[in-house]
């Protein structure tokens, strides 16, 4: 009854695309299935042509539900399905087939943006399909855009919103933040570190409306700050514009970027030190 | 309140750190620094005798080559702060490190002291405390530790200068009174 049993086999192998998650590897697809009963190992076989399946591509493994099928190339529809196999032969018929792109990668550019910016950045990698998608692991990090190169799936122009671009709006907490790339099947590339947040010095400046040093980070600064200093988000007192980097908490960091840029005056662009200390000619003379 | 003491200490040492980091030299106030032992340093305040609504500059102590000088603050409204700047001659002084006054010490919340020398001879100052103390007689805003590093004389002075009332609003009508810090 080897036939009848074949049947059996084939009736209940049902398969997903996509649903595995991991560290990304370039030309591959992950798929799953349901175990069959007597079934000593699968062929995965994958074809560039739906319904079209040569008896020589495919992979075979043992007794699990799961594969990732390897060397595949980029930006290129395959279509996969299985067959279980027994001592007694293989399924005579395929599963239900199911298709898509090899899992998009995100290249290891590190992309720096600051607090308080609007951008586009150019994401490259592969495998992005018409569509894909983009999230990031910060809440104050908005995607505003995503738009593919024409004719191109290793490229996307990246609109995005760094906050804070208004006041009294939580700044994008500093440091590495993950990005992923999300193509309109679900299935997703991911890279650590991809984006990095830089704070914006500017803020240093809390006094703006102080016209004796409305261009200089000063020890008034630091004063204004301990109305507010030690409390976190969840309190009543929490005023975003003092928590410098973002992480939901006034504290001892917020104070040392103060403290240690006061006496720093606006260059017209930005706070920031040289190598041998303050640049004091970006100081008005009255300021010196 | 266990929990709050123990925040209240942990920001006290955050406090302290950023004060010592910040602090240019890095020196124990109450050392001899590194300089030479023969000079002797002091200091001669411009006024002496403070009045009401002043802020100025006293000598607290005087060991060998290192001076410390009192920021004191006398007879004046409830105050949540004060921002100013000292100047100073590099070339014949340095300035080495700072230390709480006890003005806002009393405060019951954590005062936060900043000092930054981002330019030699140039001290940028704040002080802040959450919570309004009352000024009654003269009370030390915080110390200033000085070491001579040249025999001779320089002015102390101090500029952009505001005291920070109980809502946050400049403090008018205060007079600033620096000094003058001496190696003989």
């Amino acid at each position: 009854m080897p036939s009848m049993k074949r049947s059996r086999i084939l009736a209940i192998i049902v398969i997903a695309l996509g649903t595995m998650t991991g560290v990304a590897q370039a030309g591959t697809i992950s798929l799953q299935w349901d175990s069959v009963a007597s079934a000593d190992g699968y062929r995965i076989y994958y074809s560039t042509t739906s319904g079209q399946f040569n008896s020589q591509d495919y992979i075979q493994v043992g007794r699990t539900t799961q594969a990732t099928v390897p060397n595949l190339q980029d930006c290129t529809t395959y279509y996969l399905a299985v067959k279980a196999f027994n001592a007694a032969g293989e399924s005579q018929t395929y599963s239900d087939e199911i298709s898509g792109w090899a899992r998009p990668t995100v290249a290891t550019t590190v992309h720096s943006v600051r607090q308080g910016s609007q951008l586009e950045l150019e994401i490259q990698g592969s495998n992005f399909m018409p569509g894909a998608d983009i999230e990031v692991d910060n809440p104050n990090i908005f995607i505003d855009s995503v738009v593919a190169s024409p004719g191109r799936c290793d490229t996307l122009i990246v609109g995005m919103t760094v906050e804070p671009l208004a006041d009294g709006v939580r700044a994008a907490e500093i440091g590495s933040v993950q990005l992923s790339v999300v193509n309109p099947d679900l299935v997703f590339g991911e890279r650590n570190g991809a984006l990095q947040v830089t704070l914006d010095s500017a803020r240093f400046n809390f006094n703006r409306s102080d016209q004796t040093t409305l261009n200089r980070v000063d020890g008034k600064e630091l004063v204004w700050m301990a109305g507010v200093f030690g409390v976190s988000e969840s309190n009543a007192l929490y005023d975003p514009d003092y928590d410098l980097d973002g992480d939901g908490y006034i504290d001892g960091a917020d104070l040392s970027y103060v403290v240690s840029n006061m006496g720093g005056c606006w260059t017209g662009t930005n706070w920031t030190a040289s190598d041998s200390g303050w640049s004091i000619g970006a100081c008005a003379a009255e300021l010196r | 309140m266990k929990s709050i003491n123990r925040i209240v200490t942990v920001l006290s040492l955050i406090a302290v750190v950023t004060l010592t980091a910040c602090g240019g030299g890095g020196g124990d106030v109450t050392g001899t620094g590194g300089g030479s032992t023969l000079l002797a340093a002091s200091f001669t305040p411009a006024l002496p005798n403070p009045g009401q609504n002043s802020v100025s500059l006293q000598e607290g102590s005087a060991s060998g080559n290192m001076v410390t000088v009192l920021v004191q603050v006398t007879d004046t409204e409830d105050l949540t702060g004060a921002a100013f700047d000292v100047f100073y001659n590099p070339a014949r002084f340095s300035y080495v490190s700072s230390s709480a006054g006890n003005l806002f010490e009393s405060s019951g919340v954590t005062p936060l002291y900043g000092v930054n020398e981002a330019v030699s001879g140039h001290l940028v100052i704040g002080v802040g405390s959450g919570a309004a103390v009352p000024v009654n007689g003269s009370e030390t805003l915080i110390r200033l530790s000085f070491r001579v590093d040249s025999q001779g004389s320089g002015p102390v002075t101090l500029d952009l200068a505001d005291l920070q009332g109980a809502s946050g609003q400049m403090v008018a009508g205060i007079g600033w009174h620096g000094g003058t810090l001496i190696g003989n």
